[in-house]
């Protein structure tokens, strides 16, 4: 089943095309990584495949609905006044799913990542590894069947990115979640069976 | 031009930002620039005012054998002069009147030699009350001892039958102490009691009575110009005394001075230092509170410049370079609002003080200067201090969490060191019959205590940081999670939100509590001072309406039945008599002590030791009874209980003696003078002279106007109608010089404090709001509705706003109690509590409260919008 669907997209600040006639399809089950250097339209390909950017030209077409796509950014972006464990059940909190229920699952995903002993502590006293694993468990926990990552190892060393890496694949196998990611590392790429490099907003292979 | 260059652009691309900083300058440089003009414009209006409470400048009274042309040439050499009469006065055995009802023959009496338009030269000196107002004229007094009037002939006692005059008509001397003073006593030798019996004549007539018969007092009356005195009260006794010395050593000896201005100028120095600490106290805190305000809408400036500055340093640009360039930003804030705040000032004053007020030069340069160093402080300082540490990195600075700590002085305890040290000042200050200000009688210098001022000094910060301690403490509290929350509406989350933020939440709505508790405590303290100057006046009408006959008017009296008018809600009959309290005759009110409360206004202040009802029930159960002025107790070594032997005029206008007894000690009443007078059951006063002849009405009612109007038409000839709307007019307290400043002063400060309110609020949820940008992104990418987004907003803005509120209540409430009770010699009479504006309260909670909601509506609208920018910014 194809999830996310671009033909020919464009998009354009201003002046600047940021992609410039980029297809792309992400069907369930999809582990995709979007590489390319720095300035090349990996956030914004990502954003557009979410849903989260409409594009300025071409045609971007959803095969589910926005509830069923989870976002990690590139900075891991939790609220810093909330706990771990606040923080990863907000998004099932907000779908009315029962206080306690939230809390179990978001303390399961949070577990499974490493992080059981955390789940009190607030972002500040996370490392940044830390911090990006509880926006992974975060955005697990509401099972999507598109999870898009920008740069989900970013901010760890290498073994640390390539353990989150290795979770973050069996979690989407699992569950038959696709998974599409951008990095600028080829290394981390080449964890991932399917490959997009992106130069100047196009896709280059 | 690179630093111009940097101006332009950021002109041209923050708009918005450049007009709020403007504003928020403007505010501060308005109020400064305004309350500083106030300060100037009161000070000096004060001194003109207070000058022309004198009757007369100078009464020169020239020693016997003096030259009187030399003395009036000189007198016209002195600066300013505007006119100059002469007034002789003679001291004669006394007068005597024959009419239908016989002879009536006073004791001495003065016999005044006046010229013609001596009335128009000093107005205040004689009140018209029957008749013609110039010719041969009787004191009121006077013609009510010789049962006188227009028309009547009154001889003057051992000149022989030719010493006779036509009286034209009859007057009132409200000036008489002074008129009659001893010019040349020695300082403190205190005033002497103005002459019961007075005759007052043209020049002419003067010499056929009194002339070879008695000794002639000549005096010359001056006037002077009062515009050109200095400013300040003292500085303008000084320069009239100094006038009066030269002119006693230019006429060498030959005249004494009676230095009524300078009398008048001296006793306005303690309302030009109520006025001084009226502004201390209630201009201050709303000066500072606009400059701190003024200083967290400039520094909302700071998240920008400080990348804003990484650029410009990744781009080469040294710190001076960087400080250059952020000045020039600071210079241009600071001069348009600058700008801006001398408009906001001149607009403010002419509310204020109506068309005729003009800027301080000095103060608007000052306030624009402070305005421009204010903006240089807040927006360099931070730059500075950047410069030389460096910023934060993104990681670091999008996981930091508020800091929840208490600020180091609340870790100290110095909110409640403060308010105890506030506490203990005040109430070693205020025990006993403590004054703030300390006039001393005939030296110029004033003091005040300045170690009464300390406890709302003191007390200010303390309740404000006791403010911050309680907010925190109280959004500390734990939530627990509920048990279903199928809508989303995740009340724990956002109430685990406010808590973790709750240093932040406390610090505005501190703020918020600050510029509050400045209007509230304005407010009361107007309010109390409003009250108490209404109760002044009712007490000199003597109630709402009061229809008022001359006093021992015998023949005459008021009939209840005619004050029964649409409208009156209460009457009540009052005697008014004269009576003599061994040689000082005295007024004497006749009242019926059970039911004279339903009409005249009455307080516990009047009656020290007790509250006026047990006063007045004890009046009512001694009939007998009779209370008396603290001072009249004093002088005649007397004490409640003991026997009292007071002389009234019965029926017949003969005195007879009336033994009273002591039932209380009163220091004000209704209509009753400021000096000694005696309140009695108006039963006893009429079965003890035979007459019950009531000369007063007193009317209370909620229109006093109209039914002063109803009265005067039916008002019986002689009698007078006075309301408390026209009384207010005419009627001065002890401070009301200090007045006009107050209300001056109450206006800018509550003007200028709903400003800051609402600023306060908007500016506290917007600084706390600001920062949830990211959040609120955050959170709709997980999928919260806009709805389930603004809510956290709104927890915290009714976190901020309610704490904010009751705060900033309660602060204004403790503060303006202390107020009240610090400048406590600036009421007249003194409060028993202060008043609470009700009214004027809720307008500025229900101002807050939609200042608030309209902000945290369009900052969630604005906040929670989720664009490419800020999706590119995670």
């Amino acid at each position: 089943m194809i999830l996310s669907n671009a033909m020919d997209v464009v998009l354009q600040y201003g002046e600047r095309r940021i992609l410039d006639g980029v297809d792309l399809s992400v069907e369930t089950g999809e582990q995709y990584a979007v590489t390319g250097r720095s300035g090349s339209g990996k956030t914004t390909l990502l954003l557009v495949m979410a849903g989260l950017l409409p594009p300025t030209a071409g045609r971007l077409t959803l095969g589910i609905t926005s509830r069923e796509i989870a976002y990690v950014p590139q900075v891991p972006s939790l609220v810093p006044e909330l706990s771990a464990l606040d923080n990863a059940t907000l998004g099932l909190r907000f779908r009315g799913v029962d206080p306690s229920a939230a809390v179990d699952q978001a303390r399961d995903a949070l577990e499974e990542l490493g992080l059981g002993g955390a789940t009190d502590a607030l972002p500040a006293e996370l490392s940044g590894g830390m911090q990006q694993r509880v926006a992974i468990a975060r955005a697990v926990v509401l099972a999507p069947r598109l999870l898009l990552a920008d740069e989900p190892t970013g901010a760890l060393d290498r073994a640390a990115g390539e353990r989150v890496l290795t979770m973050m694949r069996e979690l989407a196998a699992r569950s038959e979640t696709a998974l599409l990611i951008a990095t600028h590392d080829v290394e981390v790429a080449a964890m991932f069976p399917r490959h997009l490099a992106l130069s100047d907003g196009r896709i280059a292979a | 031009m690179t630093a111009l260059r940097y101006l332009q652009a950021g002109l041209r691309a923050r708009r918005a930002e450049f007009l709020a900083a403007g504003l928020a300058i403007g505010l501060f440089v308005s109020f400064l620039a305004s309350l500083g003009s106030l300060v100037a414009h009161s000070r000096s209006e004060l001194t003109v005012r207070a000058a022309a409470a004198a009757p007369v400048d100078w009464q020169v009274q020239l020693v016997a054998g003096a030259d009187a042309a030399e003395a009036g040439k000189a007198l016209s050499a002195v600066p300013d002069l505007l006119g100059q009469r002469a007034v002789d006065y003679a001291r004669v055995a006394g007068l005597r009147s024959t009419s239908a009802t016989g002879t009536r023959t006073t004791g001495a009496a003065y016999v005044v030699s006046l010229p013609t338009d001596y009335g128009a030269f000093a107005p205040r000196e004689l009140r018209p009350l029957l008749g013609s107002a110039t010719g041969t004229l009787l004191q009121q007094q006077t013609a009510a001892n010789l049962a006188a009037g227009p028309g009547s002939v009154v001889e003057v006692i051992g000149v022989g039958p030719a010493a006779r005059a036509r009286v034209d008509g009859v007057v009132d001397l409200p000036a008489a102490d002074s008129f009659f003073q001893v010019v040349g006593a020695p300082a403190g030798a205190g005033a002497s009691a103005p002459p019961d019996n007075v005759l007052l004549v043209p020049s002419a007539v003067f010499s056929t009575l009194v002339e070879g018969h008695a000794t002639v007092v000549h005096q010359l009356h001056a006037r002077f110009r009062h515009d050109r005195l200095p400013s300040d009260p003292a500085a303008a006794y000084a320069l009239s005394a100094g006038r009066a010395n030269h002119y006693a050593s230019e006429v060498a000896g030959a005249a004494l001075v009676g230095n009524d201005l300078g009398a008048a100028l001296l006793g306005a120095r303690q309302d030009a230092i109520y006025a001084q600490l009226l502004v201390l106290l209630l201009g201050i805190p709303g000066v500072v509170l606009a400059g701190v305000v003024c200083a967290l809408v400039v520094a909302m400036r700071r998240e920008r410049q400080t990348r804003e500055l990484g650029l410009l340093r990744l781009r080469g640009a040294s710190p001076s370079r960087s400080a250059v360039l952020v000045g020039a930003t600071a210079a241009a804030d600071g001069l348009f609002g600058g700008a801006l705040g001398l408009v906001g000032a001149a607009a403010a004053l002419r509310l204020t003080l109506g068309s005729g007020a003009r800027l301080s030069t000095a103060w608007a340069v000052g306030a624009v200067v402070a305005g421009l160093v204010l903006a240089a402080l807040v927006e360099l300082a931070p730059v500075i201090r950047l410069i030389r540490r460096g910023a934060p990195t993104v990681q670091q600075a999008v996981a930091a969490a508020p800091a929840i700590r208490l600020p180091l002085p609340l870790r100290l305890g110095a909110d409640l060191f403060l308010i105890g040290t506030s506490a203990l000042v005040f109430w070693l200050t205020s025990r006993g019959g403590y004054s703030v200000v300390v006039v001393p009688e005939g030296i110029p210098v004033a003091s005040v205590n300045y170690a009464a001022l300390l406890a709302p000094a003191l007390a200010w910060p303390g309740l404000a940081l006791l403010a911050w301690r309680i907010t925190a403490a109280a959004l500390s509290r734990k939530h627990r999670r509920p048990r279903t929350d199928s809508s989303g509406s995740v009340p724990d989350i956002r109430a685990a939100v406010v808590r973790r933020r709750r240093g932040l939440v406390a610090r505005g709505a501190t703020g918020l509590a600050v510029a509050i508790a400045v209007t509230v405590s304005t407010a009361i303290f107007t309010t109390t001072y409003d009250r108490q100057a209404r109760v002044d006046v009712a007490l000199t009408v003597g109630s709402d309406v009061a229809m008022t006959l001359p006093p021992d008017t015998r023949g005459a009296t008021l009939d209840p039945g005619i004050a029964k008018v649409p409208g009156a809600q209460a009457v009540e009959s009052m005697q008014h008599r004269l009576a003599y309290v061994g040689p000082d005759l005295q007024d004497l009110y006749g009242i019926d002590a059970r039911t004279i409360g339903r009409a005249a206004p009455l307080q516990n202040a009047f009656t020290p030791g007790s509250t006026i009802k047990a006063t007045l029930s004890r009046l009512a159960g001694t009939p007998d009874g009779a209370l008396l002025a603290q001072e009249t107790l004093h002088d005649y070594q007397l004490h409640v209980g003991d026997l009292v032997r007071l002389r009234l005029q019965n029926a017949n206008g003969q005195y007879v003696t009336v033994p009273f007894h002591v039932a209380g000690v009163v220091t004000e009443f209704a209509t009753a003078p400021r000096d000694s007078f005696v309140v009695a059951n108006a039963t006893y006063i009429a079965t003890a002279t035979g007459s019950s002849a009531v000369q007063t009405l007193l009317v209370r009612t909620s229109d006093p106007a109209r039914v002063a109007a109803l009265l005067r038409n039916r008002a019986p000839v002689g009698a007078t109608v006075a309301d408390t709307k026209s009384g207010g007019a005419t009627v001065t307290s002890a401070t009301g010089l200090a007045a006009g400043n107050l209300a001056g002063l109450a206006k800018l400060t509550l003007g200028f404090g709903f400003l800051l309110a609402v600023a306060s609020s908007v500016l506290a949820l917007i600084v706390g709001l600001s920062q949830r940008r990211r959040s609120l992104v955050v959170l709709a990418l997980l999928g919260a509705t806009p709805r389930q987004r603004a809510g956290f907003l709104w927890t915290e803005a009714r976190a901020m706003v309610v704490a904010g509120l009751v705060g900033g209540l309660v602060v204004g409430a403790v503060i303006a109690a202390e107020l009240v009770k610090v400048l406590n010699g600036i009421f007249d009479p003194a409060p028993e509590h202060p008043a609470i504006p009700g009214g004027l309260l809720a307008i500025l909670v229900l101002v807050v409260l939609a200042g608030s909601a309209v902000t945290t509506g369009i900052s969630g609208r604005v906040l929670g919008r989720v664009d490419a920018a800020r999706l590119r910014e995670l």
